[in-house]
């Protein structure tokens, strides 16, 4: 059953079909959440929490002609753009990155990693350091897996946009990680 | 395309590019360093990709709360399931159920008339029928047409008087009684008998009375009303002339 047939199940009130939409997106959402917010594990619960609050309660902003992926991905993505407006009015920085990205996941034993761990580390602090608009393209494109197009849906862009902004943001986080070799590591 | 890039990162060294692949990602990188730094880059995300992220229990159970919450709050009522399955909206029109049974339904509807035709004509070809009720024959007025008019039925009428006057000693002779004093007493009788018709009637009178001059004799009443032990006719109209008098008032 698509992700569309589901939704349009869960606007009638079925709840597997709720438990289904879960279950396939709640665990990328969440991992879109860590990354996109300094990897705070709390506020991304919440992110989910309220997003998936917002399925369940106002089911008919879904429009069934429309990819429920690109929809839900655009949703979380203006979540997180609301956010860093709150932050920015909070601490008057220009997108509070810097200082939200101690506020690092504590479940995640960075001394018992192995060497993968420092790569991921140093990624994360290379994408906290990474301009708002260049990170969202760049998660999207390369870690949730989105296409170009369902990224410029996403978005609001067109793709050459898209292209331009994954971009940058490759040559920008090689360039922060070339200090890394997690080849050899292997 | 992209994606294939990524690939070739990913699987690839930089001295084991052929010609054309270089030619490919250039617009990406243009020395071996930056190649080996995107392809740390790739690699290291496989290896993050892994990473999964699954959300607290606490997390479902809440939307758990707040789906009931707002199922309670809607009710799903049966109407709305069943037209859910009669009438779905994601089916073209003559696709959904409801529609292609009002459509067999309407098409019955109009077809089998024709083919039982016969069933349409009646066999029967009359379209109406016309009662004609009986008036009940005023018995007066029906013996008064039977009165014979002229001289030439006087046997007739005496086989007539005759035989009622036999009938007055049977069982019913009280209601024939009564019959005759319809004719001879009542308006009606006497306003149908028209005065054209009364000197026949006064002409035929002596042939009636002779035969009940029998039974006249003890009866000596003027007008022959019944006196509840003999039944008799009148007399003649001339042997009693005080009958015309009364004639003459009740005109």
């Amino acid at each position: 059953m698509s992700d569309e047939d589901l939704m349009r199940s869960v606007m009638n009130g079925d709840k597997r079909a709720f438990d289904e939409i879960y279950a396939r997106y709640s665990g990328p959402l969440l991992g879109y959440f860590m990354r996109m917010l300094w990897r705070d594990r709390e506020k991304s619960e919440d992110f989910v929490h309220d997003l998936f609050a917002k399925i369940i309660q106002k089911p008919e902003y879904f429009d069934a002609d429309r990819s429920f992926k690109t929809w839900v991905y655009s949703v979380a993505n203006n979540m997180c753009k609301n956010e860093y407006k709150k932050q920015e009015v909070r601490k008057g920085m220009k997108n509070g990155l810097d200082n939200h990205y101690s506020l690092s996941d504590s479940s995640v034993n960075v001394m018992g990693e192995v060497q993968d761990s420092f790569f991921r580390e140093a990624f994360e602090r290379g994408m906290g350091t990474l301009d708002e608009k260049h990170k969202e393209a760049f998660t999207l494109r390369h870690i949730e897996g989105l296409s170009v197009k369902e990224i410029a849906e996403v978005l609001g862009i067109n793709e050459g946009t898209v292209k331009s902004r994954v971009f940058y943001a490759i040559k920008y986080l090689s360039e922060e990680l070339k200090v890394f070799n997690p080849i050899e590591n292997r | 395309m992209e994606k294939e890039m990524t690939d070739l990162f990913r699987e690839k060294t930089f001295q084991e590019l052929n010609a054309e692949e270089r030619e490919q990602l250039s617009e990406l990188c243009e020395s071996e360093e930056e190649f080996e730094q995107m392809r740390n880059l790739f690699v290291g995300l496989e290896s993050m990709k892994t990473e999964k992220f699954v959300p607290r229990q606490e997390t479902k159970a809440s939307l758990d709360a707040i789906f009931a919450a707002q199922t309670k709050q809607r009710p799903v009522y049966w109407y709305n399931t069943v037209l859910v399955v009669l009438y779905p909206q994601d089916k073209p029109i003559q696709r959904r159920p409801i529609v292609q049974v009002a459509a067999a339904i309407l098409f019955v509807a109009l077809i089998v008339p024709f083919l039982n035709n016969d069933a349409i004509v009646p066999s029967n070809k009359q379209l109406a029928k016309v009662i004609v009720k009986e008036k009940p024959k005023k018995v007066g007025s029906t013996i008064k047409k039977s009165l014979p008019v002229s001289n030439n039925e006087g046997a007739q009428i005496d086989q007539m008087v005759g035989s009622e006057v036999n009938e007055i000693n049977g069982e019913d002779s009280r209601r024939e009684a009564e019959i005759s004093e319809d004719l001879l007493f009542t308006s009606n009788g006497i306003v149908a008998t028209a005065e054209s018709q009364m000197e026949e009637l006064t002409a035929a009178a002596p042939t009636v009375a002779s035969g009940a001059m029998a039974k006249m004799e003890v009866f000596d009443h003027p007008d022959g009303i019944f006196t509840g032990t003999v039944i008799a006719y009148s007399k003649s109209v001339k042997q009693q002339p005080a009958v015309l008098d009364l004639l003459t008032a009740a005109f």
